[in-house]
């Protein structure tokens, strides 16, 4: 019979530890498919957004400020040489209504005539617009609101409302994703809906065949006008990446500690394996298998065993990642794509998922190996790795200090982001590897309090976990660094949510808001008011201030940010939430022409109060002097806060995209009513301050919601760690427990005895590991400065620690409950005799 | 008195074709002070009877009796705590805790039955004089002789005070001097406390020590009888080790 024949009977007769382990590699699996397919599905429709506006373009013209350029500039381009051609694009944000719905829509004024040469599309029905009221939409847009050819559509945008025909539906090609929010005008006639006649936004430039996109920028630099930018195609959103930075490194955080839990598990798991089935293995050796052979016996059982699991993980990870994406569609507010199932997720994860089994597996294949064929000639003391564990605990002495010096150091921002997870990752594997140092004199503590009420059972149960200190470490293990760090992320979870909350509870403060449509989170891009709304909300009785705001998105520097524009009226401390200066020298500064900047700005641009920040204009780079940094989750922190006066002249910014409205005292219910009215009668959105923060709380939930998820993934593959290794202990144990059954011990009592055993790695895992996660937290937290610009606030909570350790004791107690049931009905015959 | 008594007990393994009968109608009494010695060959069904007479597997038909409790007629963990209370069990590798001390391991049945303090100090120590294994109460299973560990097995099995010990191979892993020296402890427990034991043993010597020998083939009980007629005839049929 060959080794792979005898491996697949071992594993027959194994069922529950081969599920076990081939759980483990599911879920870790699953989880870096999960994440890596969602992050993969937003970049690409980011980036697909941003490919379906440019198109085949080699080049584009962007405008520096958000009222567009000239149309001539058109002609110029398309007399250079080397230019193919050139397509003049505005795109603006608008809000589309369809009978009862209504929707944020990216509309695009296109000449006709040649757009086709510069995007990439296929009609799905009928044709290009042509005439002054035509439309074309996006296929998956024109689904969503349920519109087809010759639907009436409205438009909302700064000059009214106006009304369109669908006359063609479009869907991308050569690409799989759909654009999304989008529609199409003639540009004359956007021009007019926008209140922008005679300018355009960009233009498209295709170079001629023979000649090089380079050569071409050159020609052009020297006669463009001010104002103008030309560059290559973007294919990715600074603000967008920034909005979405933190939370994928929360999700890189998680999955780093999933893998190393399941690492430990696996190691675990096949440690056990081999130890058990040590005897054979020296019958194996007595009969002529060479240590080559058995090692590779061992690892290809670890491959199978990956490769099994690792598919099944693959489809957990879709699964996951659809949710993933809800979650971000919800935090970013927009319709993404069905899942974009790329392999390289895949690929990665599979890599991963045999990279750690194998790495898991190869220690003890090693052992398995050197296994002396002598053993298999007499009775044998299961061997375990509590050598390999004693000789790993002075390693414990230097990673944690080594991890506290990489903390600092990436806490003082002298490290890549990144560097915060090794860090912490480290200091926690030195805690377990300092576990046997402890073990004894802890266990024997708690089993002496114990004895109270489970009397001599805990006794036993001590004495068998520090028989094997190297099995009872990696458990114990597994438990302080699923508690460790479930317990810290949730803490910093938390933190986080109540940063937000101090955040918008600090800078939007308002009684009423009116506006178009929510804005882009990730861009702050929102549709303009109509014209003459804020005429007609002035004369609205009982209305105490008005504070109109724009979003202009703008460069400064090598980043794209977005320019906030208010006129700063209320109370000078309640407008944002200070990072860095006060209320009334803020106030007073951006109304001497300074700005204020958004927290993860100033953190990345090295900038204070007294330094500067550049903002390119339409008259080139102008440096601006700040006067406050501010904590700030709009456009992932990349924001610069202007007065109406200040942007007016740098960025030449008109329009409103919303009203901040305050309310005289008494006449709440009055403006409000009033406000109602104008809004229904002109298609505007009215949010009150409950609905508003009701808006970012539905958003933090769901990113809380999927942060939990991983915790529970988390605590999920713990359980199964302390399964398999309860398990696998009362394998080992089986004649003992069978002596015990006979000489004494009623079911009960190894019921008890079980449950003992649970208790004390719970008690030495999890206890340590809430208080490690207390740390975690606040190592989180220190981290975020080089993330947010700012650092989270850390809040110990009792009531957490507290929750998470009455959580981990019940996941231990439930995980005790099927090996207790097995060890008590054990065949005591045949446990006399087992080995 | 009797302690123990088996009435017609077979005991059957598997099913249809591969069933097994490893016992076929045993009888069988043993009475208070009685030194039993169980012999028989490999696959006779010897070790069976022993775990059936401790309870610790039921028969598949048949009576035990142990004190006059039929052992069927309760449940398994009121079996546990009668053996427990009731009978002491001595196996071949001895199957001490390793990780207790020597004095741990004799008190554990004992704590185990929820009794604390001076009396289990008291018959623990007594225990291990009676083995004369008092000055390595500390030591760990590890650290002893084999027969030194079936010396702390053996006052395990007493400590308890045990109606009746159930040895099963006693001597089997040790050699013949420490095989005698278990042996004459044995016997000195029956001739001088007056201790009930039944011993499955495959060796002719160690079953010398014996008053009564109860021999066993294919499951059924060939020979009963005094120690030293049993023997004689056994040894003239070949009865050896399993």
């Amino acid at each position: 019979m060959s080794l792979a024949k005898f491996s697949l009977r071992e594993a027959r007769s194994r069922p529950g530890r081969i599920v076990l382990t081939f759980l483990s590699i599911a879920i870790g699996v699953g989880a870096v498919v999960a994440v890596l397919l969602a992050t993969t599905t937003s970049r690409t429709a980011q980036r697909e957004m941003l490919k379906a506006v440019s198109g085949k373009a080699d080049l584009e013209l962007v405008s520096d400020t958000p009222n567009g350029f000239p149309y001539d500039v058109v002609s110029m381009i398309r007399e250079a040489s080397g230019v193919k051609l050139a397509a003049p694009v505005l795109n603006r944000v608008a809000v589309l209504f369809v009978g009862e719905k209504r929707a944020r829509a990216q509309v695009f004024g296109i000449d006709p005539r040649i757009d086709q040469q510069v995007r990439d599309y296929e009609f799905v029905a009928g044709r290009m617009p042509e005439k002054y009221d035509e439309m074309l939409l996006d296929d998956s847009f024109a689904q969503s609101l349920q519109v087809q050819v010759d639907d009436p559509v409205k438009v909302l945008a700064r000059g009214g409302i106006q009304e369109f025909r669908v006359v063609g539906i479009v869907r991308p090609s050569g690409t799989a994703i759909a654009l999304g929010s989008a529609a199409y005008l003639v540009l004359p006639s956007a021009q007019s809906v926008f209140k922008a006649a005679g300018n355009i936004d960009q233009i498209q430039i295709v170079v001629s065949d023979d000649t090089e996109a380079s050569q071409v920028k050159q020609n052009l630099q020297s006669v463009l006008p001010e104002g103008v930018t030309l560059r290559a195609p973007r294919t990715s959103s600074d603000m967008t990446q920034e909005t979405m930075f933190a939370t994928e490194n929360g999700l890189r955080m998680a999955i780093a500690f999933a893998i190393l839990i399941a690492i430990f598990i696996i190691y675990n798991t096949f440690q056990m394996a081999v130890g058990e089935r040590r005897k054979q293995l020296g019958i194996l050796r007595a009969v002529g298998a060479t240590r080559g052979q058995v090692q590779w016996m061992i690892l290809r059982e670890a491959l199978w065993i990956s490769i099994v699991g690792s598919v099944a993980g693959c489809l957990l990870g879709v699964w996951g990642a659809n949710y993933l994406n809800q979650v971000t569609e919800l935090l970013m507010n927009v319709k993404l794509p069905g899942t974009q199932l790329t392999p390289l997720p895949f690929v990665v994860a599979v890599a991963v998922g045999i990279a750690v089994s194998l790495l898991g597996a190869l220690a003890p294949a090693r052992r398995a190996s050197r296994v002396d064929p002598l053993e298999a000639m007499r009775a044998i003391e299961v061997q375990h790795n509590d050598e390999v564990i004693r000789r790993a605990t002075p390693l414990g002495f230097v990673l944690i200090p080594a991890g506290f010096g990489l903390l600092w150091f990436s806490a003082h921002d002298y490290l890549p982001i990144g560097a915060d997870i090794v860090a912490i990752v480290g200091i926690l594997l030195g805690c377990v590897l300092l576990i046997p140092v402890l073990l004894s004199s802890v266990s024997q503590a708690l089993a002496t309090g114990m004895e109270r009420f489970m009397g001599v059972e805990s006794r036993l149960a001590q004495k068998q976990l520090t028989q094997h200190v190297g099995r009872t470490t990696l458990t114990v293990g597994v438990l302080f660094i699923a508690m460790s760090t479930s317990a810290g992320m949730a803490g910093n979870v938390l933190d986080n949510v109540r940063n937000v909350t101090d955040w918008y509870s600090r800078a939007i403060l308002g009684d009423f808001f009116v506006r178009a449509s929510m804005p882009d989170l990730a861009t702050g891009a929102s549709a303009d008011l109509p014209e003459g709304t804020g005429d007609a909300l002035a004369k609205i009785d009982g209305i105490q201030s008005m504070d109109p705001m724009r979003f202009v998105s703008a460069q400064s520097g090598e980043s794209s940010v977005l320019v906030v524009v208010r006129d700063f009226v209320g109370d000078p401390e309640k407008l944002f939430d200070l990072v860095e200066g006060t209320g009334a020298a803020t106030v007073a500064g951006l109304r001497a022409g300074k700005a204020v900047v958004g927290s993860v700005l100033a953190e990345r641009l090295n900038i204070g109060i007294g330094d500067t920040i550049p903002l390119e204009t339409a008259d080139g780079t102008v440096q601006l002097d700040v006067a406050a940094t501010a904590n700030d989750y709009m456009a992932g922190g990349l924001t610069i806060y202007l007065t109406r006066d200040v942007a007016g002249k740098l960025l030449n910014v008109s329009g409103v995209d919303a009203y901040v409205i305050q309310a005289e005292s008494g006449k709440l219910k009055h403006v409000e009513d009033e406000l109602q009215r104008y809004c229904q009668a002109n298609g505007l959105l009215l949010q009150s301050y409950a609905d508003l923060v009701k808006v970012i709380d539905d958003m933090i939930n769901g990113v809380i919601a999927s942060l939990w998820m991983l915790l529970a993934l988390g605590c999920l593959i713990a359980t199964l760690g302390l399964v398999n290794t309860l398990t696998m202990n009362i394998l080992e144990q089986t004649r003992e427990i069978g002596m015990l059954r006979v000489v004494a011990m009623t079911r009960g009592q190894v019921r008890r005895m079980i449950f003992a055993q649970a208790t004390l790695l719970g008690l030495i895992g999890l206890i340590p590991g809430a208080i490690a996660g207390v740390f975690v937290a606040y190592a989180i937290s220190l981290s975020a400065q080089s993330v947010l610009g700012h650092a989270i606030a850390f809040h110990f909570r009792p009531g957490l620690v507290l929750g998470c350790l009455a959580v981990g004791i019940v996941v231990v107690m439930l995980s005790s409950l099927i090996p207790a049931e097995r060890a008590a009905r054990l065949q005591l015959s045949a446990a006399l005799h087992y080995e | 008195m009797t302690i123990l008594e088996v009435c017609n007990v077979t005991k059957s393994y598997g099913s249809g074709d591969a069933r097994v009968a490893a016992l076929r109608g045993v009888s069988a009494k043993i009475e208070s002070g009685e030194f039993v010695a169980i012999m028989g060959p490999s696959g006779s069904g010897k070790s069976t009877l022993l775990t059936i007479l401790g309870g610790v597997e039921s028969p598949t038909s048949g009576q035990v009796l142990l004190e006059g409790v039929d052992l069927a007629t309760i449940d398994e963990d009121e079996r546990t705590k009668l053996r427990r209370r009731r009978l002491g069990f001595i196996f071949q590798s001895f199957n001490l805790l390793p990780n207790l001390t020597a004095e741990e391991n004799v008190r554990l049945p004992m704590e185990l039955d929820g009794r604390r303090g001076a009396p289990v100090k008291e018959k623990a120590d007594l225990a291990l004089e009676l083995v004369e294994m008092a000055h390595r109460r500390t030591h760990l299973p590890s650290a002893l002789s084999g027969g030194e560990q079936q010396r702390i097995a053996i006052a395990r099995a007493l400590a308890i005070g045990p109606a009746i010990v159930l040895a099963d191979e006693p001597t089997g892993n040790l050699d013949s001097r420490q095989s005698r020296r278990i042996s004459a402890l044995l016997e000195q427990l029956v001739s001088e406390r007056g201790q009930t034991i039944v011993m499955v043993t495959h060796d002719a010597t160690v079953a010398q020590v014996a008053r009564r020998v109860i021999t066993i083939r294919d499951g059924l009980i060939e020979h009963d009888g005094a120690a030293s007629d049993v023997l004689q005839r056994t040894e003239l049929l070949g009865v050896k080790e399993e």
